[in-house]
């Protein structure tokens, strides 16, 4: 028999070995999965691309070169020039700049904003549940660029408005996955045992219960991403986003697309482009975290 | 079952008026004096009194609500600030081109969505060509496909039309023609997420018992999917495909411009970017209707297909 002493240090050597392993684990499963690791790659291109290449070769978004209306793509302007004469190469990055921020900035408020929401649905239940819950079903019950819209016909256009309308879209998802994540943790002994030695509410959800809830939003962050990218490029394309001269790559469709018929067909080309593999490689990346992080908890 | 329907419409009620209760109050939540912005810096103080009133800003919000909401029920949203003509008449103008895309993607995304999804359940050739369909419909917004139809279609074949609209009962043939590619770009996302939930389904269901006893018997392959797998596979279908019609909705608006088509999109964004409260108010609430009743019929639909759910 041995002594509870041995057990206990036996015990402890076994958690910290599976703490080690675990990373170790998460990062292998990770670079194995070939979705990860073209998602990332095509993010770290794009924003790299996206912030190094306007400094470094000088492209200037508003600077208009005379006599250097609609040309094809050539050497001299690689994604050709607008109606204004203007480099659409620089204006492309510039918008997508622009999509990266906006993402992050409406992501991460939305996120947090919901994150708290839902954490205290969950902790307070009852009369407080109820109501938030039937908040977030109303909100979700609308179509997300509808909803958007209705909070830039309050606020009114401009990217500021842009990135809280899209943060208030990106609210109730967030409280309901936090909720739901939440409450399944809330019942597991440890809570209870945190309770018992007289953990603050606080100090429990923020320190002991949140780390364990965080794979499903940290999904649900990269899909924010990419409905936020998607909003914002569609609100630009209605006017109702960033206004012109400034770029968006939502603004650059809609303007090239007056330009289609009169052959003039990479105007719209080359945001798409753009737009479409941002979108693509977001949503790969919100896929390969929910597999990978799929994995893991069956490891455990 | 109508003890069922009833109990459901009472249930609709309270969303209904709390939704149109949010509607009424979008133009207090304007910060400023939007009265005072719309009526311009040169107004007189009686123009913006007076549209402060046609705005429902003065006095208690509860009285002036009630007061709104009896005029709405009536159809009555008071008149448009830009077009001065009465806001239930430019939706009822306008309603047409719309319900027609509407319509025609719904249809459209059935088709291909329930279609391939069949084909996709049974074999890995197709469930691949599948997955490669829905990883690009999702990944190209909805706009952008368009526009990119529109390249190619319009610009470098010239076979079908940039944009236009026409009724069904004038003109049947340039009203199918125009609505072509809107169709198309608006009904992929959603045929996408269609064919995966109807793959997923119908796998579940062919894995059951009574599905190997019709195999067992000797029943065509045929007869097995499509009258004994297909029936129960298609329940929850009903329910995601009613869930998409306000996606379908909300993409219309977009699509609209897209293709310059006129409908309730157009008058959307006109409303949000000229500030014109009434006409956006009107439309929001009839949106809200439009997912209410949406979402009541897919909840009766359910019931009647699968008796249990009645209960």
């Amino acid at each position: 028999m041995t002594s509870p002493a041995a057990t206990l240090d036996d015990a402890w050597q076994g958690v910290d070995q599976r703490r080690t392993s675990l990373a170790g684990r998460w990062l292998k499963t990770f670079v194995r999965s070939p979705a990860a690791v073209v998602s990332v790659a095509i993010l770290i291109v794009l924003i790299v691309v996206a912030y190094a290449v306007p400094p470094v070769f000088g492209l200037d978004p508003l600077a208009q070169i005379s006599g250097a209306r609609l040309l094809q793509p050539s050497s001299a302007h690689l994604f050709g020039t607008d109606e204004l004469g203007r480099d659409l190469l620089a204006r492309c990055l510039v918008g997508l700049q622009l999509s990266i921020q906006v993402a992050i900035a409406s992501a991460v408020l939305g996120g947090v904003v919901g994150i708290l929401v839902g954490y205290a649905a969950a902790y307070m239940h009852g009369i407080v549940d109820s109501i938030l819950m039937r908040l977030t079903d109303t909100m979700l019950a609308f179509p997300n660029i509808l909803m958007a819209i209705v909070v830039v016909a309050v606020l009114g256009t401009g990217v500021r408005n842009v990135v809280v309308a899209l943060a208030i879209t990106n609210i109730p998802l967030f409280a309901r996955i936090a909720r739901a994540a939440m409450l399944s943790e809330l019942g597991q002994v440890y809570v209870e045992a945190a309770r018992a030695s007289g953990c603050s509410p606080v100090r429990l959800i923020f320190r002991h219960v949140a780390p364990n809830t965080l794979t499903p939003l940290v999904v649900q962050l990269a899909l924010a991403m990419a409905f936020a990218i998607l909003g914002e490029a569609s609100l630009s394309y209605l006017g109702l986003g960033v206004q012109p001269p400034n770029p968006s790559l939502g603004n650059l469709l809609s303007t090239g697309q007056t330009y289609i018929l009169s052959g003039a067909q990479y105007y719209v080309l080359f945001p798409a482009i753009v737009l479409a593999l941002f979108l693509f490689s977001l949503n790969l990346l919100a896929d390969a975290i929910n597999d990978f992080a799929d994995v893991n908890r069956r490891v455990r | 079952m109508t003890q069922y329907i009833v109990r459901r419409l009472v249930e609709a009620v309270p969303v209904l008026l709390l939704a149109s209760f949010g509607v009424f109050m979008l133009v207090r939540f304007v910060p400023g004096d939007p009265a005072a912005q719309l009526a311009g810096p040169d107004s007189t103080p009686q123009q913006v009194q007076q549209l402060r009133e046609q705005l429902h800003l003065t006095g208690n919000p509860v009285v002036q609500y009630v007061h709104w909401l009896g005029n709405a029920v009536q159809g009555n949203f008071g008149n448009s600030l830009q077009y001065g003509l009465p806001v239930a008449h430019l939706i009822r103008t306008q309603m047409e081109a719309t319900l027609q895309l509407g319509i025609a993607s719904y249809l459209f995304s059935m088709i291909l969505g329930v279609g391939l999804g069949i084909l996709a359940a049974r074999s890995s050739a197709w469930s691949f060509i599948a997955n490669a369909f829905a990883g690009l419909a999702i990944g190209v917004p909805t706009f952008v496909l368009g526009i990119l139809l529109l390249v190619l279609f319009s610009a470098r074949w010239g076979i079908l039309p940039s944009g236009g609209w026409a009724s069904f009962t004038s003109d049947p043939g340039k009203a199918l023609k125009d609505l072509i590619l809107p169709t198309v770009a608006l009904g992929c996302i959603t045929s996408a997420v269609l064919l995966r939930f109807v793959r997923a389904s119908l796998r579940q269901v062919l894995d059951n018992d009574y599905i190997r006893t019709a195999r067992a018997k000797g029943l065509s392959e045929r007869t097995v999917v499509m009258t004994h797998a297909l029936r129960n596979a298609l329940i929850p279908v009903i329910t995601v495909s009613a869930l998409q019609v306000g996606r379908l909705l909300a993409g219309a608006l977009v699509i609209e411009l897209v293709f310059t088509r006129p409908g309730l999109g157009r008058l959307v964004v006109d409303g949000v970017r000229a500030r014109d409260y009434p006409l956006i108010q009107a439309l929001i609430l009839l949106f809200v209707l439009v997912f209410i009743l949406v979402n009541l019929v897919a909840d009766v639909a359910y019931g009647l297909v699968d008796p249990r759910i009645r209960q």
